[in-house]
């Protein structure tokens, strides 16, 4: 289990995460830059960026939670919250 | 009852041209399966952006990735098609584990036989399947269960009476796709499309496509 508390998502480490796996400069990875409209992101690399994410965060997130994480802030509210029930 | 699928593709140079080709497919394609007049043939969109074909009978689904575009059409029954480019996978393994759910047998996905080809082959059909239930990736993929064996592989979904039929399409070198259907799946039709008489910019012919033809079983145009 992580020790991970949710003080520890840090929002611009999870901008790099997700720029990286997306393949976008990180200039386009705003906050609320929709992945799939704005940032073309498919199915495919929506389960890369959830499978990144398990691994990195330490979380388990199903493919029902995608449609939650379709946005940098959404993704780091998600994440927040699901490190937050871990450590409570 | 049993089903043929016709798949109409074509390769586009510029993305801003990836929905007018497809859309133009998707109605070359419902129009010959539908025997319907080409001009009569429109197409809109579910919520969620899905496209359907108005007024019709013909079920259509869409998919594109890279430079290729591919439209399915199936009067039997709902039809999801998917296709991708290859690429390299930022965790390949992890990905595989996610497909395990769907396809647990599936020999491609083992440590052994894993690549990234592999993995985005298999996506597709779990891609394709989502599509036939209209979901996407809103579905977890735990919820689909491939039989052992195939091509054509075999799909059960939870909630679902009767499973699906899930082929492979091979349409061009450097891409895998699937074809997923409600029905038992006869014949596949496929066509590479030239749409330059359109005014829509291809690339040159692709590279033939080798053992999916059923040419003469269904009309040309």
């Amino acid at each position: 289990m992580s020790d991970m508390t949710a003080s520890r998502v840090d929002l611009e480490e999870l901008r790099q995460t997700v720029a990286d796996v997306i393949d976008v400069e990180l200039a386009e990875m705003t906050n609320d830059a929709h992945f799939v409209e704005d940032l073309e992101v498919d199915s495919l690399m929506a389960l890369e960026v959830m499978v990144v994410l398990e691994k990195r965060y330490q979380v388990k997130l199903h493919e029902s939670e995608l449609k939650d994480i379709m946005s940098l802030r959404k993704a780091h509210e998600l994440l927040t919250r699901k490190l937050s029930d871990v450590s409570t | 009852m049993t089903g043929r699928v016709m798949l109409r593709f074509a390769q586009v140079i510029r993305t801003e041209d990836v929905s007018v080709v497809g859309e133009e497919l998707m109605r070359r394609a419902a129009s010959l399966l539908g025997h319907q007049p080409l001009a009569e043939v429109r197409v809109e969109r579910r919520p969620g952006g899905a496209p359907r074909i108005v007024s019709s009978r013909v079920n259509v689904s869409l998919s594109h990735s890279g430079a290729i575009v591919v439209a399915a059409a199936s009067l039997t029954g709902a039809v999801g098609v998917d296709v991708e480019r290859l690429r390299r996978l930022r965790d390949v393994g992890a990905v595989a584990d996610r497909l395990r759910a769907a396809w647990p047998d599936e020999p491609a996905l083992s440590e052994r036989l894993l690549t990234h080809a592999s993995a985005i082959e298999v996506w597709t059909r779990c891609e394709a399947v989502l599509k036939v239930l209209g979901c996407g990736l809103r579905r977890d993929l735990q919820t689909l269960r491939a039989s052992p064996g195939g091509p054509p592989w075999t799909v059960h979904v939870l909630g679902l009476p009767t499973p699906l039929s899930v082929h492979p399409v091979v349409l061009a070198p450097g891409y895998v796709g699937a074809v997923a259907t409600t029905r038992s799946m006869t014949s596949m039709h496929v066509d590479r499309q030239g749409l330059d008489q359109q005014g829509i910019p291809l690339h040159p012919p692709l590279a033939p496509v080798g053992g999916q033809h059923n040419e003469g079983d269904l009309p040309h145009e």
